[in-house]
């Protein structure tokens, strides 16, 4: 007896060791999406928002890619002093959007839920839920496993019969293969579990010249318009509605610049709208429009909005949030110490504009990043003493000036001494930073040694290779290049 | 659909096990026949093919009753044969129809095949009911009274779908005689069952994407590639089907049940005819049983042993299916006896020239060579689109030379990159590590049995990682079947 005893004992420790293997295995193998490697970080966001204080957050944002970068809770938190997390993500469809409203609500209980209506419409027909199952798993897979997950998986998979629910139980089924591209933070999590931006993504290039609004031509105007709207994301709008209010929640409608719009579609929504006595905000509209006041084409407001589009929605939004709703401001610790990272954010979106040397070098003169400069060809022609003067404020030491048609490298790692060095050889220079776990290698061939320039960070190029300054910049909080630029010999404009 | 490397299919495994060791001895088998019907019913994906399969089983019950009353009756041998023949033709219809009906209306007349609805592991309890009504008929055995005991031998679900083929005799009183727990057998099931999921997973898999994308487009790919394809699929077709086997093993070594081996390292055979002894055994010994010398064997001279040889190659052929291709890869591996046997005085000459005495290590590693060549050529015939295609690829490897696929990457660029290559590599290794030590008599089981707790776990939790992580399954790789399972 003793003996089965003792067989049974090792048996189940056997399995528990096992188990717990193999869902770290998963863990590892499961994709991560952060602010270093995606537009739309919907890892970290949730990730972060299960880390937010119980029942702090008044407003809560949910749409596709365009309502992530359309709503800034920081821009809003700073403006208004509103409490708010984006729990957007990139194609959420309203099925999407209401299991997580379903599971921000064991969390959270918010005033106001804020909904983007781009996937209301038909947009993705060829998909059973109106968006694909990669997309449908950047949302779902982050999410806690709980009933409402759970409910959520059933669901797809009965409305979807493509997909495994075991996949999403056992998810080795759908990213083992990833074992041959595991990245550093595939092993190292921590930088997967904070999304300081609550949400929010910013997009740095500029829109276009022109924005073209909508103006309602037929009040009476309900069928017959494309795209159509889809009958499971109004079913799933239902919910939504349904859940609100059993929550006593503010539920708003809000269609972004860019969206597709016309009669039909505004007609049918302002409709809803009143029959579920609720708000409709068409920002495609012309008043509306002009009323978030972004200038274009630097202040895009349109489709994916930009940076300076999003913090004029974002103060548009706040606004009504805080004189239609009586959202109150509140001081909040969570978004307070978050402040400085958007600061940074901001100043890092602002760097790819910089078009003037001196300008750049000022900019780049900053703790949180590694700047990487090489020298191709020659830089000297037309060297100034400002931008010496700057290059020295950055703590360069050669005078480059009197090097004409030198090679010259310089890497700049916060908290080390500068390395730099010139010569009419090739140069090549070989470091690590980030405490080791980045390495680089950067390479200058001055006019007498060949003539190029090569600036590697783990094995991938970045330098423009062209004549005179090839600088990229590497931002130490995001993880990532921010810049790569070249400034030509006697030139002070950037060629990006 | 429930298959074996289906989860559901070990949850099931999970209940019949309790259930099995929770009852009597003496009514243990009943566990093993409703987890058989159970299996059977999941792993189908229509009713009639459970109809025809217990219409099988319930014919050839009857004329095994039949069978063994004439035979104690003493009737005269000529009724005796009539009903043994009926027996086999109406237990047998469905595998000797469609097979029959194929072919003819395929390859003879070139018309649309019949829908024919085939039970799942048709060509192999089809076998398994001609041994046992011909056996009883022979006076071999007894035959079975208990129609449920009898059920359960032709339906016992790890072998249904994919054999191996056992014999009455072999099988019949483990599967009745209820068996004690035994930890050490039970975690030798285990271990096999793990094997097998690295031969599929690991190997097959892999193997199957490259030998796909070449056989699928093999206008494309030609001259070296197919050399690449056949290679591979020589050891895809093994690994899969000893995989299965491996895995049908292990799960019946859970229930104290040992299951006959179906492969002997054939590709260390040293001649065709040795090849043939280690290869799928059990359909190879059925064949020579019930087929082979039934026609004579190798009374009556040369001529008729090599008709024999034709004949037995050519049932082979078409069991595997109704196509000519499959009849001339037969056909090719009757030829090559014949040839082997008849040059046999020239190949001693030469490796006499060569310096190469019988048992000398080199002349044994040049007939395994030559062997595996001649295998690998008849297996692009069996695996090609048609007879013609494949024929057109074997020219193409003398015709077309292009060697330089193995120095610019070409061969990372059919499907698997090149770290899923060296995966597929060193997992062959390891196959022929295994292999090479089994072959000299070594059981890794034993050897892994010996060692302290630690050193067992860590060995399975890294081939269970290894596998989980490495392996080829789940998104973007359906081929969840087996490959013999579709004869």
């Amino acid at each position: 007896m003793r003996i089965k005893a003792e067989g049974v004992i090792r048996s189940i420790l056997f399995l528990s060791i096992l188990i717990m293997v193999l869902s770290r295995i998963n863990q590892i193998l499961m994709p991560k999406y952060i602010y270093k490697n995606s537009t739309w970080p919907t890892t970290s966001t949730y990730n972060q928002f299960y880390k937010m204080e119980k029942n702090t957050i008044d407003v809560l944002f949910f749409g596709s890619s365009v309502c992530v970068n359309a709503f800034s809770p920081q821009e809003i938190y700073n403006t208004y002093g509103i409490r708010s997390y984006n729990l957007g993500s990139e194609q959420q469809s309203l099925f999407l959007s209401y299991f997580w409203l379903k599971e921000a609500l064991r969390f959270q209980s918010p005033q106001i839920v804020v909904l983007d209506t781009k996937f209301l419409m038909d947009i993705h027909p060829e998909d059973a839920i109106n968006t694909s199952e990669g997309m449908t798993r950047k949302c779902l897979d982050p999410m806690r496993w709980s009933s409402v997950k759970a409910e959520a998986v059933n669901e797809l998979c009965s409305v979807d019969v493509s997909q495994s629910e075991l996949s999403y139980y056992l998810t080795n089924i759908r990213f083992h293969s990833r074992w041959s591209s595991l990245t550093e933070y595939d092993i190292d999590m921590s930088v997967v579990q904070y999304a300081e931006l609550k949400g929010y993504s910013a997009i740095v290039s500029y829109g276009p010249q022109l924005y073209g609004t909508f103006d309602l031509s037929d009040p009476e105007e309900y069928e017959d318009f494309e795209p159509v709207i889809d009958s499971l994301m109004m079913e799933y709008l239902n919910y939504m509605v349904d859940l609100c209010k059993q929550n006593g929640i503010q539920l708003v409608l809000v269609s972004l610049p860019g969206n597709e719009m016309n009669n039909g579609i505004h007609n049918n929504l302002t409709r809803y709208a009143k029959d579920h006595q609720i708000d409709y905000y068409n920002l495609c509209e012309t008043t509306n429009y002009e009323a978030i006041g972004a200038v274009l084409p630097r202040e895009s407001a349109i489709g994916h909005e930009n940076l300076w589009g999003s913090i004029k929605t974002s103060r548009y939004i706040g606004k009504i949030l805080s004189e239609t709703y009586g959202i109150a401001a509140v001081w909040d610790s969570q978004w307070e110490e978050t402040k400085g990272y958007y600061e940074q954010m901001v100043k890092n979106c602002e760097l790819p504009h910089i078009s003037d040397l001196v300008e750049y070098l000022k900019a780049i003169n900053d703790p949180n990043y590694t700047v990487f400069i090489s020298v191709c060809d020659d830089v000297a022609t037309g060297f100034t003493n400002e931008i010496k003067q700057y290059l020295r404020e950055l703590g360069l030491k050669t005078d480059l000036s009197d090097k004409r048609r030198y090679s010259y490298y310089a890497v700049m790692v916060p908290g080390q001494p500068v390395i730099e060095a010139a010569s009419k050889e090739t140069l090549t220079a070989i470091g690590s930073f980030r405490n080791g776990r980045s390495v680089y290698k950067i390479v200058s061939q001055g006019y007498y040694a060949g003539k190029s320039a090569s600036i590697e960070i783990d094995g991938r190029e970045y330098s423009k290779n062209g004549r005179g300054f090839n600088i990229v910049v590497y931002d130490n909080v995001t993880m990532k290049v921010i810049d790569q630029v070249r400034f030509d010999a006697g030139g002070t404009d950037a060629i990006r | 659909m429930m298959n074996y490397i289906s989860l559901s299919y070990y949850v099931l495994l999970v209940v019949i096990v309790a259930i099995y060791y929770l009852l009597p001895l003496r009514h243990r088998w009943m566990a093993l026949l409703a987890g058989s019907g159970c299996f059977y019913y999941l792993a189908i994906n229509r009713r009639m093919q459970l109809v025809i399969f217990a219409a099988s089983i319930g014919i050839s019950y009857i004329f095994g009753g039949v069978i063994q009353h004439q035979r104690e009756r003493g009737r005269k041998l000529r009724w005796r044969k009539l009903v043994l023949i009926l027996g086999i033709v109406f237990s047998a219809f469905p595998l000797l129809g469609s097979k029959c009906a194929d072919f003819f209306l395929g390859c003879i007349v070139h018309k649309q095949k019949l829908p024919w609805i085939i039970p799942i592991g048709l060509s192999f309890y089809s076998l398994q009911v001609i041994a046992y009504l011909v056996d009883i008929y022979k006076g071999r055995i007894d035959c079975q009274k208990n129609l449920f005991k009898y059920a359960l031998f032709i339906s016992f679900f790890p072998q249904v779908i994919q054999g191996p083929i056992p014999r009455y005799q072999q099988l019949g009183e483990q599967l009745f005689h209820g068996h004690r727990y035994d930890s050490d057998r039970f975690m030798k099931g285990i271990q096999l069952i793990i094997w097998g999921f690295f031969l599929k997973y690991m190997i097959t898999n892999k193997a199957s994407i490259i030998v796909d994308t070449i056989f699928d487009n093999s206008t494309t790919y030609q001259g070296w590639f197919v050399l690449v394809a056949g290679i591979l699929y020589s050891f895809q077709l093994y690994a899969d089907f000893q995989s299965c086997v491996t895995m049908s093993q292990g799960v019946s070594q859970l229930f104290g049940i040992n299951l006959i081996d179906n492969f002997d390292h054939p590709y260390f055979s040293t001649s065709i005819k040795e090849f043939w002894r280690r290869w799928h055994i059990s359909l190879s010994t059925w064949l020579r049983d019930y087929i082979y010398i039934p026609l004579g064997g190798n009374r009556g001279g040369q001529f008729s042993k090599y008709r024999n040889l034709v004949i037995t190659f050519a049932v082979s052929g078409i069991w595997h299916g109704g196509s000519w291709k499959y009849l001339f890869w037969g056909l090719m591996h009757a030829g090559y006896q014949i040839a082997g046997d008849l040059t046999h005085g020239v190949q001693e000459k030469i490796y006499s020239f060569f310096q190469m005495p019988p048992g000398s290590k080199l002349r044994r590693l040049v007939q395994r060579f030559l062997t595996f060549y001649f295998v690998m050529t008849a297996w692009i015939i069996f695996r090609a689109s048609s007879l013609k295609t494949g024929a057109r690829m074997i020219l193409s490897m003398f015709t077309f030379r292009n060697p330089w696929i193995f120095f610019d990457d070409s061969l990372f660029q059919l499907g698997l990159n090149q770290k899923e290559c060296e995966v597929l590599a060193l997992s062959l290794l390891l196959l022929l590590f295994v292999s090479t030590q089994q072959e000299k008599g070594i059981c890794i089981r034993d050897w892994f049995v010996r060692q302290n707790l630690a050193v067992r776990w860590g060995i399975y939790l890294c081939v269970i990682c290894g596998i989980w992580v490495l392996g080829t399954y789940g998104f973007g790789f359906e081929a969840n079947d087996f490959i013999y399972g579709g004869f």
